[in-house]
């Protein structure tokens, strides 16, 4: 098991942004570990804003 | 020092802030972080707290905070867990070893989420340390022949570690992002609404990405399956039906078996 990645490069694949010389390596690490898997699953969620429905209460146009 | 990246962005911060006249309605902190943030905000906000400015240390508490706390909530914290958690992560960031992992963050995506992260690590490594009912290497995907719906087949057929080894074998098949995926969505929960930032990709593909994943499993724990044991006759066609009709089902009921405490209410 190779060391956890610093939590700056894990917060930087949540988000898309890794280095791309980076993201193989850190994707590789996050199938193996499940503690980091873990970490990361929570900020994906904290990350993502909950859905919303669109409200439809506004008149329809050219009816 | 001059060559230190921090050392650097710390003197566009300070050259920034000598800029920003007065202040603004929202309050005087506004104005100078605003500036800031035209050229990075994370990294301004970064060495505004590292030089401890007032004005850092406000922005954080008022706009960074409570996002770490929420955060913290989903994972599950109590909300005294929550408080000692986001003083810790503050003084991970800031203090330990001079600042070290302040010096990690490089302005790739927020600040926030870079300190979410290290306060959701502390509280893993918390529940992790004092709980011995829970394994840090937990692996559920790997555990996944134990739970499916094909229990009663592999108990009749007498196959059940035939199927758990073409299963682990089959997963070990797959690419490495397909496991990623599959065990983002199947163990940990994820949405394809999480997955999809973060692969930079849309909705539908992370969707056709672990049905493709989904299938390969299925096709590959079948072939090997078939090919490592003589199975036949009414134990085979009772076998390739589970599979083929309760596959995802299985999946699903694994994840609220297996991982109950992964997602919190939504």
């Amino acid at each position: 098991m190779t060391p956890h990645p610093p939590e700056a490069e894990l917060a930087e694949l949540a988000q898309g942004a890794a280095v791309e010389a980076r993201q193989a390596e850190l994707e590789a690490h996050l199938e193996r570990c499940a503690a980091c898997r873990g970490v990361v699953a929570s900020l994906l969620r904290a990350l993502t804003p909950p859905k919303r429905w669109a409200l439809v209460d506004e008149p329809l146009r050219g009816c | 020092m001059q060559t230190d990246e921090l050392a650097q962005f710390s003197a566009r911060a300070q050259q920034a802030l000598g800029f920003v006249p007065g202040h603004d309605l929202l309050g005087p902190w506004v104005q100078p972080m605003s500036a800031l943030a035209t050229l990075d905000p994370g990294v301004a906000l970064a060495c505004g707290l590292f030089h401890q400015l007032p004005e850092a240390r406000a922005y954080f508490e008022q706009q960074v905070a409570p996002r770490v706390r929420a955060a913290l909530q989903k994972a599950g914290a109590s909300a005294t867990e929550v408080d000692e958690l986001v003083q810790a992560s503050l003084t991970r960031v800031l203090v330990e070893n001079g600042g070290e992992r302040l010096r990690q963050y490089r302005g790739h995506g927020t600040f926030a989420a870079f300190v979410i992260t290290v306060a959701l690590r502390l509280f893993t490594n918390a529940r992790t340390s004092s709980s011995t009912t829970r394994e840090a290497s937990d692996d559920g995907l790997e555990r996944l022949p134990a739970a499916l719906d094909l229990e009663r087949h592999l108990a009749r057929s007498q196959h059940r570690s035939h199927f758990a080894s073409a299963f682990r074998a089959a997963l070990e098949a797959l690419a490495p992002r397909q496991r990623t995926l599959l065990k983002l969505n199947l163990v940990n929960g994820s949405s394809i609404d999480e997955l999809a930032p973060m692969y930079q990709v849309s909705r539908a593909t992370v969707a056709r990405w672990l049905a493709q994943s989904r299938d390969a499993l299925r096709v590959e724990t079948l072939r090997r399956l078939s090919g490592t044991t003589r199975m036949e006759g009414d134990d085979l066609e009772g076998l390739l039906a589970s599979l083929e009709s309760g596959f995802d089902v299985s999946l699903r009921r694994f994840i609220t078996e297996a991982t109950p405490s992964t997602r919190s209410e939504e």
